[in-house]
């Protein structure tokens, strides 16, 4: 079993701390984005309100400038003062300060003009409905100071807001400057201020610039983005509202800001100088809010995808894991019952394969435990002796009792053999039994001890097999083999008395048939010896011819004899030096040759196994043919040679002689055949045929070439090998 | 008549009628008939040999005897197993004459101690010739053992 693996505490532990670092590290990021975000907003508010500032400060510059050129000895204050003058009746100055006037406006520049008189009363206007009582109070105060006053934003009736500047009309005069009256020059805050200051250079939805003024103890918000300008007083207690902190003095970026509608806000407050005015650039901490939360979600999306990954991988480690190990376990399982399952069919097979093994033996098997009682006898044993198992198994005296009694000693002498582990095998028995229906039959037992597993003798392992028709085939068979031996005996017997008498004919042959010849010869020899003088001539050669006759009859008397001896000849094997044998043959021809001239040519001849009186001879006989046959050649070439081909060793004599008619070669080798007249050639055609017989004898083979009158060639090949020692079986 | 005029030179046993007279024929030229005796099988020369029977009276024994070796009743290879067997014909010398050129004899004869073993050709004069050399040899030549030449 495999251990089921625990749960992984480590990785858990890696993936708990991985999480929390993880939310450190989002939660620096917050922290630090936030921060980063609020900077930004900072700089970027404090900035506009700085850009607001200077804007202000510039537009309040130009309208000094304007004033403070139009107001000192301008061509205005004369005509104005001129008019004044004259009472006001003058139309032709009147008509150039109203071009004056025109001009101002048309420029631009300024949507009101509107001129006092040095008793502070309004003489002339340009633009608008009515002259505003509140410019009187600016007016004064501007003759009073000599210098151009702001006249803060304001209603024209219920006309447009307006703010403006009013500034003395003075004149050079002996004694220092005379103040002719004013000028009040104003401008519509829709079109030429506000748009000025409601412009935000920055990519906000909610960035706007509020200014506000002090009246009483409430503060003006002058413009706002979201109310009507002028609209909204707020009591100058207000905690929250930047405009108010930023006119109870506090400037700069202020914290926890609230705005006009109570909305949490990021702002930068400052006062602009030389005005009553406050500005505060703001935006809504909501937006601002809006992308460092935006980053907090990516920053928390990122973070959790990287969680989701993290959890991911582990759970799906933690499941491969639990996966493998439910696997092996489901394996282990199945192989257990798979095992388990073969175990058991292997166990039935075995348990069929022994059944059909043992129930099914064609022999009688059986297994004798050391008590002598049968542990298992074959059904077999019924086919063998007709007693069923059963009989045996219940009767351990019965195999006795069915035993021939001729073999129960032999039978009980193997059975008290002592167990030996080193001999386990018994020899086989052949025993006689006999069977229930009283037959006799033939068994061969067959036994060898058996051990147990645990190296326990369990006693023995047998079988006894009906040899009653292999024992009966045998007997057959011996009784056949003894039949054929006297068969053979007798024969053999017939044909040594057919040798013998063979070998007594030709022992009588040579005794008694050459001894009437000799006789003949000897009385002939006789006769011309010691009565030569009583015969004449005729006399004589008669004589002769018996002589000769008698002497021609002595050769083939020998001649038989010869090859009788041939035939008989048992070979006695040696390996044989050819030359020497030839060389010795040749020399015995000497006398045969006589003084002839003879070109003999021999060349080195190979050794041979063969017998060297048989060989002898057949050298003897070919070259006396040799020799015989080149008579009257002048030279006669004998040739001698051999050669080892086709498995045999071949030798030759070659000579070039009277040669022989091919078309009679076949019977060359007959016995007592001859191809010449003993006219031209004597001799009795044996001598070939001794040649053939010692051939065939070495199992060799012979050849003949020939042509008449061109000379004729022997051959004779002998194996290589020594000859089949069955030829020797010439005895018979 | 001493003992050397009582010796006899040469035993011819042969059968043979004309072969014995062409025998003596030949040795008759040599001038050996008259030393020849003749007996005609194997148990006469075996008699002639150990004084027995017809022979029981006789002195001397031959220097050489000529053996034919078919022979009636007893052959030629019995006479000379015989001779080899008794000291007094132990020492003569023996010379097979036969017509048979069978090795087997050959080689028994010689197993039996034979001196000379000669075929006997067809031939009259070829045979006549050996007949009287072998004669005159053995009886010229070899000298009779010393034993023999004393009187018991």
């Amino acid at each position: 079993m495999t251990e089921r693996p625990s749960a992984p505490l480590l990785p858990w532990a890696i993936f708990a701390a991985f999480t929390v670092a993880l939310a450190l590290v989002g939660l620096y990021l917050y922290q630090a984005i936030r921060d980063t975000r609020h900077a930004e907003v900072e700089a970027g508010l404090k900035a506009i309100a700085d850009l607001k500032t200077d804007q202000l400060a510039s537009w309040l510059a130009d309208r000094r400038d304007d004033l403070g050129y139009l107001g000192k000895d301008s061509l205005l204050g004369r005509d104005f003062d001129a008019w004044l003058r004259h009472g006001g009746q003058d139309a032709g100055r009147l008509a150039t300060i109203r071009r004056h006037m025109e001009t101002l406006v048309m420029a631009g520049i300024y949507d009101r003009v509107i001129l006092y008189d040095a008793g502070g009363q309004p003489r002339l206007e340009r633009g608008g409905s009515e002259v505003m009582a509140e410019h009187e109070a600016a007016v004064r105060e501007a003759m009073r100071l000599g210098q151009p006053v702001l006249v803060d934003f304001h209603r024209d009736g219920n006309g447009p807001i307006m703010v403006g500047m009013v500034g003395p009309l003075t004149m050079a005069a002996n004694g220092g400057d005379r103040i002719v009256g004013a000028l009040y020059v104003g401008q519509r805050t829709e079109t030429r201020l506000f748009p000025l200051l409601r412009k935000w250079p920055l990519p906000s939805q909610s960035g706007e610039t509020v200014l506000a003024r002090r009246e009483g103890d409430q503060a003006l918000l002058i413009l706002t983005r979201k109310d009507p300008p002028m609209s909204r007083r707020i009591p100058l207690s207000s905690q929250d509202v930047p405009a108010v902190r930023a006119l109870r003095g506090e400037s700069g970026f202020m914290e926890n800001a609230r705005d006009y509608h109570g909305d949490p806000v990021l702002a930068y407050g400052l006062k602009v100088p030389g005005t009553p005015w406050v500005q505060v650039a703001k935006q809504d901490q909501s937006e601002g809010d809006a992308s460092v939360h935006r980053a907090a979600w990516q920053v928390a999306g990122v973070l959790t995808l990287l969680l989701a990954g993290a959890g991911g991988t582990l759970g799906f480690w933690w499941r491969a894991r639990e996966s493998r190990y439910r696997h092996r376990i489901l394996k282990q399982e199945l192989n257990q019952a798979v095992a388990a399952q073969e175990a058991a069919e292997a166990l039935a097979a075995s348990d069929e394969n022994y059944r059909i093994l043992a129930e099914y033996s064609p022999d009688w098997a059986h297994w004798l435990g050391p008590d002598q009682r049968y542990r298992y006898v074959s059904p077999g044993c019924e086919s063998v002796c007709g007693y069923p198992a059963a009989d045996f198994l219940a009767d351990p005296g019965l195999m006795a009792r069915i035993l021939h009694p001729e073999d129960l000693p032999t039978w009980k002498a193997d059975l008290e053999e002592t167990p030996d582990p080193l001999h386990p095998a018994h020899a086989p028995l052949a025993l006689r039994i006999r069977t229930r229906a009283g037959e006799e039959r033939w068994i061969e037992h067959v036994c060898r001890d058996v051990y147990g597993s645990d190296g326990q003798y369990r006693g023995r392992r047998g079988s006894y097999r009906d040899i009653t028709a292999a024992r009966q085939l045998e007997q057959e068979r011996a009784q056949y083999r003894r039949q054929l031996e006297a068969e053979v005996d007798a024969r053999t017997a017939d044909l040594k008395a057919s040798n013998g008498d063979l070998e007594a004919f030709a022992y009588s042959v040579s005794h008694d048939l050459r001894a009437p010849l000799r006789a003949i010869d000897g009385f002939v020899a006789i006769l011309l010896e010691d009565y030569a003088p009583s015969l004449d001539a005729e006399g004589r050669r008669l004589f002769g011819i018996v002589q000769e006759n008698a002497r021609k009859m002595g050769g083939l008397i020998d001649d038989i004899l010869a090859f009788s001896r041939a035939s008989r000849l048992a070979l006695e094997v040696a390996t044989v030096d050819m030359n020497a044998l030839m060389d010795e043959a040749w020399a015995g021809l000497a006398e045969a040759r006589g003084k002839r001239a003879i070109e003999f040519r021999r060349a080195d001849l190979p050794p041979v196994a063969g017998d060297p009186r048989a060989l002898r001879q057949i050298w003897q006989n070919l070259l006396g043919n040799a020799v015989k046959f080149s008579r009257g050649r002048e030279p006669a070439v004998i040739e001698v040679g051999g050669e080892a081909k086709d498995g045999l060793i071949w030798y030759w004599v070659r000579d070039n002689g009277a040669g022989f008619n091919p078309d009679y070669a076949a019977k060359l080798f007959g016995l007592f055949q001859r191809l010449h007249s003993q006219d031209e050639f004597e001799g009795t055609g044996v001598g070939l045929a001794v040649v053939k017989r010692f051939v065939d004898k070495h199992g060799g083979r012979v050849e003949a070439e020939g042509a008449l009158d061109a000379g004729a060639s022997f051959r004779f090949g002998l194996p290589e090998t020594s000859p089949n020692p069955f030829e020797k079986r010439s005895d018979l | 008549m001493n003992l050397q005029d009582t010796m006899l030179d040469i035993l011819l046993v042969e059968d043979n009628p004309n072969d014995a007279e062409l025998a003596l024929h030949a040795l008759r030229k040599h001038n050996l008939a008259n030393r020849v005796a003749w007996v005609k099988d194997g148990e006469q020369a075996l008699d002639y040999l150990f004084k027995r029977g017809a022979y029981a009276k006789m002195n001397g024994l031959p220097r050489v005897v000529l053996l034919d070796l078919r022979l009636p009743k007893v052959d030629g290879l019995e006479v000379l197993a015989q001779m080899r067997t008794r000291p007094e014909t132990r020492e003569i010398p023996v010379v097979v004459l036969t017509s048979s050129k069978e090795d087997r004899d050959v080689v028994k004869a010689y197993e039996l101690g034979v001196n000379s073993f000669v075929a006997k050709p067809v031939a009259f004069a070829e045979f006549s010739r050996v007949v009287a050399e072998l004669g005159m040899y053995w009886v010229l030549v070899n000298r009779v053992p010393p034993g023999l030449g004393s009187p018991s």
